[in-house]
């Protein structure tokens, strides 16, 4: 028998270490946070940020920074990738949870718990190979590396959070709705549309907004198949920048981080810090639909 | 003759090699409260559930038998379980609202059935909510969560959710379990002014409610039905020895 002492004092023991490690992640972030900011300072002395985020001419070799062009791209491509993701998402995790036998839908979740395994490269590299000449073809350009193929190779990579999660979510749906569903006279179909999703709906927007993270801050991948240029994307009409090449935020950081220096390099390091507040706003309001779901 | 809403007649059901009914033989009479009465896993809420085909979701089920109702064997194959259900409506044991409005908990059975007019849905909305004597409570407020209302609330809800189907039959799984005196008095209440409009079976575990709504009772054990008589002579004068003791308290 060990004394209660030993016990107690093993029990704070442990409760030092987990505090310790949990400490680390939290240490962590912070880090990043302070050196991104500081190593971005030295931009703001020769440029506001108002003309930072505001001008679309990002021309270092002039001195000027404007990275409009790189967040709209961004803001594109993330927004195509989500409405062609999620949809097929949504759709693949009602068929796992609600309509397949139960072999068919583990094989179906296996293969897209798969999908999430494959680094990204590959699937910059599929990208370049498979789908670059497809869009070319299909709509007759000179290059087939637009925004609209890294639209559709980020719609492929969000898939795994989105199907994963929104199944999930929808088999955490208390039997008694279904029955409650059922037993009013609803369809399958019904008690699946107007019952279970409704009931599930914070996890499975959830779902989406963190496909919409992984689709924002996702780089490899984008940058094999985007063309890359710093041009503004063509807003008008809208299809013109999904079939021109362009830059997200993630990829200008990327392709010039490894010569840059000075002003330039500061100048990457601000766009790292949009990137970031972007994906903050998004966790806000994933934190905001959990608790709306908690609540209602 | 009486008029007798379910015919029951031989029925067996099995989950795999496990019979939960046994040659169960019993006629429902319309518009009177039938209450089942029998110990945990005697198979009572298993025969509530194939009166509206719910054992259907149940893999492995297999039931023979016939349950006649309006001239029909409910079990046949070719039978519409969606048009069954809106003739057999259910209250379960816990109350399970929808995460909508009032409102819309109610309106969803007759939405369901493709009744999409705004003035047809508000006149059914109010007519149940008033039958199931909840509507003075929540008229002010038909746009709120439903999760929102008391557990005795809500299960006044489910039962007005099921009017709304403006159904034959209720059938009620232990409704009352999950709540406090006040709630299940309540309840019982209005179990006593809806068989004048419906047929009502309910699974109960508390003699003094088998006692005080039905108008029969029905004794299951271990998946038999031991004794079915008016509820008056089960009570006061049990022909088996087993129900007498049950109804006594001394096992079960």
């Amino acid at each position: 028998m060990k004394s209660i002492e030993y016990k107690n004092r093993l029990d704070s023991v442990f409760k030092k270490i987990v505090f310790f490690f949990t400490f680390v992640s939290v240490i962590a972030l912070a880090a990043i946070l302070i050196f991104t900011l500081l190593k971005a300072l030295p931009l703001f002395k020769e440029v506001d940020i108002i003309s930072f985020i505001t001008s679309d001419v990002w021309s270092p070799s002039n001195g000027q920074y404007g990275i409009l062009a790189f967040i709209v791209a961004s803001v594109l491509t993330t927004l195509a990738a989500v409405l062609i993701g999620i949809p097929i998402g949504l759709y693949t995790a009602i068929f796992i949870s609600e309509i397949a036998p139960k072999k068919i839908s583990n094989f179906v979740l296996f293969c897209i718990e798969i999908l999430a395994a494959i680094p990204s490269v590959v699937y910059g590299f599929f990208g370049l190979t498979m789908v670059v000449p497809l869009i070319q073809k299909i709509f007759h350009l000179r290059s087939g590396s637009t925004l609209l193929t890294a639209s559709i190779i980020l719609a492929l990579m969000i898939l795994p959070t989105v199907v994963s999660l929104s199944t999930s979510a929808l088999k955490s749906v208390p039997k008694a709705i279904e029955e409650g569903s059922l037993a009013l006279g609803a369809s399958k179909i019904q008690t699946i549309f107007k019952a279970k999703i409704p009931y599930a709906k914070s996890g499975i927007l959830t779902s989406f907004l963190l496909g919409l993270g992984r689709a924002l801050g996702e780089t490899m991948a984008v940058i094999l198949v985007a063309g890359n240029s710093n041009m503004m994307p063509i807003l008008n009409p809208l299809y013109e920048a999904f079939l021109n090449g362009g830059r997200t935020l993630t990829g200008n950081i990327v392709m010039e981080l490894a010569y840059a220096s000075g002003t330039h390099e500061a100048a990457l390091f601000a766009t790292g810090v949009v990137l970031f507040i972007f994906v903050s706003l998004i966790n806000v309001v994933i934190l905001v639909v959990k608790k709306r779901g908690v609540t209602s | 003759m009486e008029d007798i809403k379910f015919n029951v007649k031989n029925l067996n059901l099995y989950y795999g090699d496990f019979q939960a009914l046994k040659n169960i033989n019993l006629a429902i009479r319309s518009n009177k409260v039938t209450a089942l009465i029998g110990p945990s896993g005697c198979g009572k809420s298993t025969f509530l559930r194939t009166l509206n085909r719910m054992n259907d979701l149940v893999d492995n089920v297999r039931i023979d038998g016939e349950i006649e109702f309006d001239n029909h064997n409910l079990l046949s194959k070719d039978i519409d379980v969606i048009a069954l259900r809106t003739k057999v409506g259910m209250v379960f044991q816990n109350p399970n609202p929808f995460p909508m409005s009032i409102f819309d908990n109610v309106a969803y059975g007759p939405r369901c059935q493709g009744i999409k007019d705004k003035k047809e849905l508000a006149a059914i909305v109010e007519t149940s909510l008033k039958q199931a004597a909840l509507w003075d409570e929540v008229k002010d407020r038909l746009n709120k969560n439903a999760m929102g209302m008391s557990g005795g609330q809500q299960q006044r809800l489910c039962i007005a959710r099921a009017i709304a189907m403006k159904p034959e039959v209720i059938l009620m799984d232990e409704p009352t379990s999950a709540l406090d005196p006040i709630a299940t008095k309540k309840i019982e209440e209005l179990i006593d002014i809806l068989k004048k409009d419906y047929t009502i079976l309910i699974v109960t575990h508390s003699m003094q409610q088998a006692s005080r709504v039905s108008d029969d009772t029905a004794f299951f054990l271990l998946g038999e039905v031991i004794e079915f008589d008016s509820t008056l002579k089960l009570f006061s004068n049990p022909k088996h020895k087993k129900t007498e003791e049950y109804i006594t308290g001394r096992f079960g």
